[in-house]
């Protein structure tokens, strides 16, 4: 269609046919005031602040107004101007004048305007403090509700109406005054909001703001508004697969997730779900079952539309990359080393890949079957793994490869050495029993036995233990095995595994053969780490000493890199590769051309941070290697739909738990505890999402700083 | 562009009380009484959404009671007329015929409006604030019911001339409309009155003296 021409204050501008003559002017960078007018919802023409004159005719609002060919438009007059005045008068009459002490203090259109229009409020009557409506239904935990400072502009009423069709917020009458607010004046929960909080971001005002504590106010707009994607070490779009879920679209949800993670089955078994902690609905009542979600998606995903886009890679760049270690930190960053072009060599120690995934964690909690599935994805992308293949000396295998990324993790066991009797036979640390269970490697053990240490790990050993058909005691410092989460403790107790809490460690007492037969402890009230020595500190209870009889002794106690120098890496005391131009860890070494990320930098971490270490490492190596470090992927065209509608009884929807097998049903097998959410409670959970990822679209609004005729 | 159109604000113009209400009957309405009328009426109907009528009209209310309850300033007219001539421009047809008749009652009345603001009177006896509520003396029979004050500010019985408590009086208008020969009200000028109920036909109403109100 032709463009549209028109003048305003003499100046001849274009405009699209349909629009507004306020749409138009704002899009040629001529300012007309405003304020319930939004760009992204239809226009009411209530606040008469865009009134203008055109063609000499009586002032009209230029928001109502459509663009004509010819048109001329005057913006600014002397009765304009004091139409305009008298407008912001009659609105502040009613408006609140402690302007510091709002939220939305120097991020106010109202007071944009006042300093635009140089109002000011004292000629009129005060109508504020008549005001009998703003105290109605202020309470819910998520949007902060000063309705005194409301102006009805109505632009939440507008996008909750037009734009969400949730339809819960109208114009309502008291007596004769006009406020906004719920049918019957239900509060918000009651009244189905979706807490979308569009009509915070609409909000002209300090009227409706954003609960303290939901976002941090530190991140830019976009990251902020999102949480559980900040929370998420990798990012992934969560609120994108939810409703993916919701939609009962599965193998689009774990396209969504694979944008940011090779592992997403993994994941939906052992993440530490840390964007849980950022989820808004916490407020409201709790989060999301995030990880649980992302299980059930990767086990309906029955047609994998994301592969053939996922194992495709760019033009081959002709550079060698080895990588080692075949844990999720190395198998991450040789899927898009690979996805780059670059070829890539996968050298493992053990006899199969997967690291902790496969080796280090309980087979109950996440079946080796599953992780090689997933791995075998990464393979078909081209990737070539050598298992059974240490690495020793990394200097000798970079001069066979343009670039090497050293990812082994935390792969070694720590002992308390200085516990007498820690170097016996039959005492072991938890690496080498769970990798004994899981990659079927004989271990000597006997018929009982002492899990030191009260951590998640301890569990995780002990639990394995149970399964393996042995007497298991965990014995720990802390009261009720603190260190331990709440959820895997009782799973460990309900299992059968006997708790020595509040007890100190002795010595390991072996006969004369050097056979372990029980664990010295004693009792404590308390202890403590010192502050500066880190040494322990604890309050004994006297003549407390006694025995646990057993045969085999389990540290649960740490793990560490086992790097030693002949590796070839410049390393910090604690066996950790240091970058020599920091003096710390970090994606650099000492030797140019290798690399390092995930648990060998960092620290023993969780899954989730092992693959976002080494999203991070790889632009950093593909740009070593000439590349433009550039790993972002679409696997799913998605298009945002802004309209949710209405569920009923949505505010107080519960969170729904996975069924856990009774102890009798798991404790003498290494299946999976739970078989995941079940179809009704997906949808439930899915439902659950406050979408807050649908308010990133909603257009800031210019003030009138930002247009040229200021 | 996508506009929502706001409706029936004509229609709720049509009912708004006619000038014809005040010309053809001055000088027992009150012009500024009516100007309240015709206002409040507009506001209640109007649907709210645009600041004339939501904002507007409720500052002409408050500028408009002011000024029949004493505490009208100088320049309320002044006042009064630049923002109902911007209601007539900004308004929808309800915001902005109220807004019009408004401006012609102070057209056609300014001497009561300003009789109000400055002089603090009510010559139609309209605006409650300008004038008290009495028994006239001459016309009791002693008859009358005073129980009907649901304040209980008529003293009196049977046979005797009723006496209204000015500080209990809330000017609900009952006693008047019962007992029109009988309750009335003054304004600026005191009849003379007996300070309690004293029997029929025994108050001279002769020896009262005129006193200024206020």
């Amino acid at each position: 269609m032709d463009k549209i021409t028109l003048f305003i204050n003499g100046t001849q501008i274009e405009a699209e046919p349909g629009q507004s003559v306020l749409e138009a002017s704002l899009a040629a960078g001529i300012y007309i005031p405003h304020i319930c007018t939004h760009p992204d919802l239809p226009t009411q023409g209530g606040c008469k602040l865009c009134v203008v004159e055109i063609d000499g005719g009586d002032p009209v609002c230029s928001c109502q107004t459509e663009v004509k060919e010819g048109m001329k438009v005057v913006t600014e007059t002397a009765r304009l101007k004091s139409l305009r005045s008298i407008a912001m008068e009659f609105v502040l009459a009613g408006h609140p004048h402690d302007c510091t002490a709002c939220k939305a203090y120097l991020n106010c259109e109202l007071q944009a305007l006042m300093q635009y229009l140089g109002t000011v409020n004292a000629r009129l009557r005060d109508t504020l403090s008549e005001k009998a409506t703003h105290k109605i239904n202020t309470n819910n935990p998520v949007i902060v509700r000063e309705m005194e400072r409301c102006i009805q502009c109505g632009r939440c009423v507008r996008v909750c109406q037009e734009v969400r069709g949730v339809k819960i917020l109208d114009y309502r009458k008291k007596g004769d005054e006009t406020y906004i607010g719920t049918e019957f004046d239900l509060p918000l929960v009651d009244a189905d909001c979706r807490f979308c909080s569009a009509c915070v971001e609409v909000c002209p005002t300090g009227a409706l703001v954003d609960a303290d504590g939901i976002f941090n106010a530190e991140l830019p707009r976009e990251e902020r508004l999102v949480p559980c994607k900040v929370e998420c070490p990798a990012h992934i779009d969560i609120p994108g697969y939810i409703r993916a879920i919701n939609q009962g679209n599965y193998s689009e949800a774990v396209g969504i997730i694979r944008e940011k993670v090779p592992f997403p089955h993994a994941l939906g078994y052992v993440c530490n779900n840390k964007c849980e902690t950022g989820c808004k609905r916490d407020k409201l009542n709790s989060p999301i079952s995030i990880r649980n979600l992302k299980r059930y998606a990767v086990e309906h995903d029955t047609e994998q539309v994301w592969k053939e886009k996922y194992i495709a890679t760019k033009a081959r760049t002709g550079k060698k990359v080895a990588v080692v270690g075949a844990g999720p930190c190395g198998l991450t960053a040789a899927y898009y080393l690979n996805k780059l072009g670059h070829d890539v060599t996968v050298f493992e120690k053990q006899h199969i890949p997967g690291g902790h995934m496969t080796g280090g964690m309980p087979e109950y909690r996440i079946p080796q079957k599953d992780v090689l599935a997933e791995v075998k994805v990464i393979e078909d992308s081209g990737v070539k793994i050598e298992c059974s293949h240490p690495i020793t000396d990394v200097k000798a295998l970079k001069a066979d490869y343009d670039a090497v990324l050293v990812a082994l993790g935390t792969s070694v066991g720590k002992k308390l050495g200085y516990l007498p009797g820690a170097n016996l036979p039959n005492v072991y640390t938890a690496v080498d029993l769970l990798r004994a269970n899981r990659l079927g490697l004989p271990i000597e053990l006997g018929d009982t036995v002492n899990v030191i240490g009260g951590g998640n790990v301890a569990f995780d050993v002990a639990c394995t233990l149970i399964r393996m058909g042995k007497t298991v005691n965990v014995v720990c410092l802390e009261a009720n095995a603190s260190q331990a989460s709440p959820e895997e403790r009782d799973l460990g107790l309900e299992d059968g595994v006997n708790l020595f809490d509040s007890h100190s460690n002795e010595a390991i007492l072996g006969d004369e053969n050097d056979k372990v037969v029980g664990l010295q402890v004693h009792k404590i009230n308390s202890f403590y780490f010192h502050p500066e020595t880190r040494a322990l500190v604890e309050d004994a209870i006297p003549d407390s000493t006694y025995t646990i009889p057993c045969d085999s002794i389990v540290f649960a106690a740490g793990q560490v890199t086992g790097l030693t120098d002949e590796f070839g890496l410049e390393l910090n005391r604690f066996g950790y590769p240091i970058d020599p131009a920091t003096g710390n860890s970090g994606f650099n070494t000492s030797v140019d051309g290798v690399f390092c990320a995930g648990d060998v930098i960092t620290g023993t971490k969780f899954v989730i941070n092992a693959i976002a270490s080494a999203r991070e490492c790889v632009p950093v190596i593909d740009k070593y290697l000439g590349g433009d470090g550039i790993i972002d992927e679409t696997l799913i065209e998605r298009e945002l739909n802004p309209e949710i509608g209405k569920i009923e009884g949505f505010g107080k929807l519960e969170r729904q738990e996975m069924a856990v097998k009774p102890a009798e049903a798991r404790r003498d097998n290494f299946l999976p505890i739970s078989d995941g959410l079940t179809d009704e409670q997906a949808k439930c959970e899915s439902s659950r999402c406050l979408q807050c990822d649908l308010r990133v679209p909603i257009t800031q609004v210019d003030i009138w700083t930002a247009y040229e005729n200021k | 562009m996508k506009k929502l159109e706001i409706t029936g604000c004509k229609e709720k113009a049509a009912l708004l009380p006619s000038i014809d209400e005040i010309i053809n009957k001055a000088p027992e309405v009150c012009p500024v009484d009516w100007a309240l009328k015709v206002v409040e009426q507009a506001r209640k109907d109007a649907c709210g959404k645009t600041v004339p009528c939501r904002d507007g009209l409720w500052q002409i209310i408050r500028i408009v009671e002011d000024d029949t309850t004493g505490l009208g300033e100088s320049e309320d007219l002044e006042l009064l007329k630049e923002l109902l001539d911007a209601l007539v421009t900004l308004g929808c047809e309800l915001t902005a015929e109220a807004a019009k008749r408004v401006l012609k009652s102070i057209e056609l009345y300014s001497e009561e409006w300003e009789m109000h603001i400055k002089r603090k009177r009510c010559t139609a006896l309209a605006c409650k604030s300008y004038y008290t509520v009495y028994a006239d003396p001459a016309a009791c029979t002693g008859n009358e019911d005073i129980s009907i004050c649901p304040e209980g500010a008529i003293a009196g019985g049977a046979g005797l001339i009723s006496v209204v408590d000015e500080e209990k009086c809330t000017k609900c208008g009952k006693c008047l409309e019962q007992y029109p020969e009988v309750f009335k009200k003054y304004g600026a000028i005191k009849p003379r009155l007996p300070e309690a109920p004293v029997a029929v036909g025994s108050f001279n109403a002769e020896g009262g003296r005129r006193s200024r109100r206020r």
